[in-house]
């Protein structure tokens, strides 16, 4: 057996380069913006910052656009997230089997995953442009609408179209992720199922869907953080608008922090904003702990 | 051990390349860092041939032209001044003079400028235009923006039309050339970021004044008049149908760009944007004209203008100056001008053979009536952030989420409230 | 077998559905490359180039910075990627294989550090790099992107790890390798396809950043790819030929690497983030 000592030593000494990183260029300017949010700190008014204790909390409870921004921030998450996942999983599913040209489908279909955020915004833009975008001509022209959609400036269109473009750009990590998942299942399971007389919905209840729980699990708490934070899409298409109607919470940050330059309250956001991802991170934690004890008593 | 060979080459490589980064030269002459924030390559090459005139002129100092593109430059400017770590001079939008300068971030211009050669040369206005904020010449403008109203000739002559005169005239003249299906609208307007450039012009013609304050500072925007204004331009949307149903998002680049791309036939902007439509549209398609005046018979003119400013915490001051001096001389002020299409520093620069072509005169005839001109409250450190977030109240007015007299309301409280602070902090 | 057949029907649909949905805009970014300035804007939009020109990409190439920034870009997205890798295989496998105190806190850690919006440490953060000289150096965006790339590597890397059955380590150990021998001889190359997909990842998201590089970079000389797109973005006008024939040189570096790491890539990502 080993001595103790190089026991202890080795894993400091494999984790410092990392933690080291970290430290220095997360952890410490975290530290230091984390405080903003006890301060008075308006860059215009350099000196009056003061510490003020909870005042920048006080304020962002009375904020009406903080709960819009939160409103829109659920379904942002929500809607992205689903989307994202369900159209991943059934592009996995139908990349299961081998066919002729399955590379070349494969580097087509998951060329987004490797675009620029700021660029497929840009992109989006162009193609929901109600007079020279495709989309909308594409629409005419198959004659599924009459007039041409401004959804990008449309209230009740600007925040589902973002949405669609941000499903559009995830569809690759999901179906990456959960390709990866299908392929490591042993083939004797669904052998022995068909054995069973088992039809192809069963198999998918019953087999496929049980083995990937802990995948899906893990791509869906790493990809709602994620998007949670992504700000590049609506930053650039819609710019939150119209009034407000596609605002999320990190966008609204960038508002106080950039516009406003009120960085005090920009830190009492971000401060809210990780208290309440750790809360809904929380909660998936013990959902999963339900479901994986719930499925093993069946 | 594929993979890594493979870290292996991709660090070599790395290697490989950085010691083609780190060749600067090397000398003993002093740099001045220049930024600018209306990146763009054209507007690069010009920077950079005026610089290198400097430095032939000047052969101790070495100009860094670092760019920045503009959707971004806010950020990058604020994040420097907070950190203190700064270019020597950067090119200053007028809204941000007040903040930067409340931020303690400029350097005052006064001494240096007691000493310019070519004090009697520029425009008179340039004097208020750089002292905004704290009476102090924080800011040295460079040329002047001034908008006036670009149209589809080629549009007019088919119908037999001739440029709005009055506001009455404009509504009927867009709603000549609305036709959603083509799709084709009689007017860009502006519903997003910046859009209250546009408001205030409504609302001033309507109220019959520019002042943003009356005597006792509180804000005008709730007076009747202004609120008639308001109203009006948020018609032109609502009721008239006038402008596309995406204006409610335009900034900037969409207002122009749907012009260009066939889809307005009017709008209201700066005549820097005459380059852009050159550029699409060629010559002779489109013309300009003065903005037509509202039911108080005037219209005012709202002087925008970019300028130099030396930050504080630069460390080649004396350069720095030196440099500025150089690009606003009454030569190179105007060769700026020309190229980059704006009204120029020099009192006699407009008389250049250049700008007597025909899309330049409505500018100038514009601004040649001085009591019509006016300045935005520049000196509010809050004007920039109100600027910026003033569209929002904007396109709640379009959508029917709040009447003209609530946004206008609102809009008077801010600014009347930001102008009281700012009293208090003077006395 | 008539079943079979329809759900054969059904996954050929499925397939050219999602080809043409995903590919569309994709399509559009590359046929915008190669229009002249007229067909951008043409109304109805071409949907087939009708007169194919490769002067953007001659223009993009020669007549602006941009084979500057593609260096710097290939350097930045490289060195980053690389230290990102190493740094994350050598504590993903100290979090898999070993068990010390503070272990349960180092975990939380590396979770949270992405929980706090990345926008409001740009200031902090540049206050620490300037006062080591590493604003506007290409040192500093590589310390940076590394960093923050750090987290999650570790996370799949770590997964990666615990998925080796732990005999595999233990008998290395038992014929003399030791501790650090088992991990480099016998771990290490059995975690390739992580590796891979950690390489890929910690590349691309360098190669695509665009917040700190125009928040940290403010030389021409030193600019990376992403600033040199964005900035066909002007005040007034958008240079859509030049900018869509930079994204398709942009895109080039990461089809290279991927086309030489794609069979390891699918079966890495997901191994990883399993036990993640």
């Amino acid at each position: 057996m080993l001595p103790n000592r190089q026991r202890s030593l080795m894993p400091v000494l494999m984790l410092a380069p990392a933690l080291l990183l970290i430290a220095v260029f997360i952890l410490y300017p975290l530290v230091k913006a984390f405080f903003y949010s006890f301060e008075q700190y308006v860059l215009t008014a350099p000196n009056q910052r003061a510490f003020i204790g909870l005042d920048n909390f006080a304020a962002l409870a009375d904020d009406a656009d903080f709960y819009l921004s939160l409103k829109n921030t659920t379904i942002w998450v929500l809607g992205s997230l689903a989307g994202q996942f369900i159209l991943g999983f059934a592009l996995a599913l139908l990349l299961e089997k081998h066919f002729r040209g399955r590379t070349l489908y494969r580097a087509v279909v998951f060329s987004p995953w490797a675009i620029s955020g700021f660029l497929i915004a840009v992109m989006w833009k162009w193609l929901l442009n109600p007079q020279y975008g495709p989309v909308n001509q594409l629409l005419l022209g198959a004659g599924l609408m009459e007039r041409p959609i401004a959804f990008l400036s449309h209230p009740d269109f600007a925040l589902p179209s973002v949405i669609a473009a941000n499903v559009w750009y995830g569809i690759p990590f999901f179906a990456i992720m959960l390709g990866a998942g299908l392929a490591s299942i042993p083939r004797e399971l669904y052998q022995a199922a068909a054995i069973d007389g088992a039809g192809a919905l069963q198999r998918f209840v019953n087999i496929t869907v049980p083995a990937m729980l802990p995948v899906i699990f893990a791509a869906l708490l790493l990809r709602s953080i994620w998007i949670f934070n992504f700000a590049d899409l609506i930053w650039v298409m819609t710019n939150g608008g119209p009034a407000n109607k596609s605002q999320i919470l990190v966008t609204y940050l960038f508002t106080t922090a950039y516009k406003n330059l009120n960085f005090g309250y920009a830190g009492a956001l971000s401060v809210t904003i990780f208290l309440l991802l750790a809360a809904g991170i929380g909660a998936f934690f013990l959902l999963n702990r339900f479901i994986s004890v719930k499925g093993r008593q069946t | 051990m594929q993979i890594f060979r493979f870290i292996f080459k991709i660090l070599l490589i790395t290697f490989a390349l950085s010691l083609f980064v780190g060749c600067g030269e090397t000398s003993n002459k002093t740099r001045v860092t220049f930024l600018q924030v209306l990146g763009g390559k054209d507007r690069d090459k010009i920077l950079q041939e005026m610089i290198r005139q400097f430095e032939q002129a000047n052969p101790d100092i070495v100009v860094e032209l670092q760019s920045v593109p503009w959707d971004q430059a806010h950020e990058k400017l604020v994040t420097m001044v907070a950190t203190g770590s700064v270019p020597d001079v950067v090119e200053m939008a007028d809204a941000w003079i007040g903040e930067f300068a409340a931020m303690g971030a400029l350097e005052s211009l006064e001494p240096h400028l007691a000493q310019w050669p070519y004090r009697e040369a520029i425009k008179d206005v340039t004097w208020r235009a750089g002292r905004v904020y704290d009476n102090t010449f924080y800011a040295f403008p460079y040329g002047f923006y001034v908008k006036a109203l670009f149209y589809r000739k080629d549009w007019f002559a088919d119908k037999n039309l001739t440029p709005p005169a009055t506001t009455d005239e404009f509504v009927h003249i867009a709603q000549a050339f609305t036709e959603p299906a083509k799709p084709r609208y009689g007017y860009s307007l502006r519903g997003g970021r910046g859009c209250f450039d546009m408001a205030t012009y409504f609302m001033f013609v309507f109220n019959g004044s520019s002042a943003y304050f009356d005597e006792q500072g509180r804000s005008t925007f709730d007076q009747p008049g202004a609120i008639r204004g308001l109203q009006f331009f948020a018609d032109l949307y609502k009721k008239h149908h006038v402008a596309p149903p995406d204006a409610i998002n335009y900034g900037y680049n969409e207002l122009v760009s749907a012009f260009y791309s066939g889809v307005t036939a009017m709008y209201i902007n700066d005549p820097e944007t005459i380059k852009t439509q050159l550029s699409h549209l060629g010559e002779g398609k489109f013309g300009t004209a003065a903005l037509p005046v509202g039911p108080s018979g005037r219209r005012f003119i709202k002087l925008g203008y970019g300028s130099y400013s030396i930050l504080r915490a630069s460390e080649n001051k004396e350069a720095a100056w030196r440099f500025i001096a150089f690009m606003n001389s009454p030569e190179m002020s105007t060769y700026w001008a020309k190229n980059n299409y704006m009204v120029p520093l020099t009192k006699t620069g407009e008389q250049d053979p250049y700008f007597q072509q025909e899309i330049f005169k409505p500018f100038f005839a514009q601004i040649a009536v001085p009591e019509d001109v006016y300045f935005p409250p520049y000196e509010l450190p809050e004007y920039s952030a109100f600027f910026e977030a003033a569209h929002i109240d904007f396109q709640r007015l379009l959508l029917g989420e709040a009447t003209a007299e609530q946004v206008a309301k609102k809009w008077a409280a801010e600014l009347t409230a930001a102008k009281m602070r700012q009293n208090a902090k003077v006395d | 077998m008539k079943r079979a057949n329809y759900l054969q029907i059904f996954r050929w649909c499925g397939l050219v559905i999602f080809l043409l949905m995903i590919a569309a805009p994709i399509y559009w970014l590359f046929i915008t490359a190669f229009k002249p300035e007229i067909d951008i804007f043409a109304n109805p939009p071409q949907y087939l180039p009708g007169n194919i020109t490769f002067e953007h990409f001659i223009d993009v190439w020669f007549g602006t910075s941009f084979p500057v920034f593609f260096r710097n870009s290939l350097l930045v997205a490289g060195t980053a990627g690389s230290i990102t890798t190493i740094a994350a295989t050598l504590a993903g496998y100290a979090l898999a294989k070993f068990q010390f105190r503070l272990k349960s806190t180092i975990l939380f850690l590396l979770i949270a550090t992405q929980m706090f919006p990345i926008l409001l440490l740009v200031v902090p953060l540049f206050t620490q790099l300037a006062a080591w000289k590493l604003v506007n150096s290409l040192t500093g965006l590589i310390l940076v992107y590394a960093a923050f790339n750090i987290p999650f590597c570790v996370l799949l890397m770590r997964g990666f790890f615990a998925d080796l059955p732990k005999e595999l380590d233990e008998s290395a150990q038992i014929d003399g390798c030791g501790q650090f021998g088992a991990f480099w001889r016998i771990m290490l190359p059995l975690s390739l396809p992580g590796l891979a997909a950690t390489l890929i990842f910690a590349f691309i998201s360098a190669w695509n950043e665009l917040l700190f590089a125009v928040m940290l970079i403010n030389s021409d000389s030193k600019k990376p790819l992403t600033i040199g797109l964005a900035s066909f973005i002007e005040k007034y006008n958008i240079s859509w030929g030049l900018m869509c024939a930079g994204a398709v040189i942009a895109l080039i570096p990461i089809f290279v690497l991927f086309a030489y790491i794609l069979r390891y890539l699918t079966a890495g990502l997901v191994a990883g983030a399993v036990k993640g």
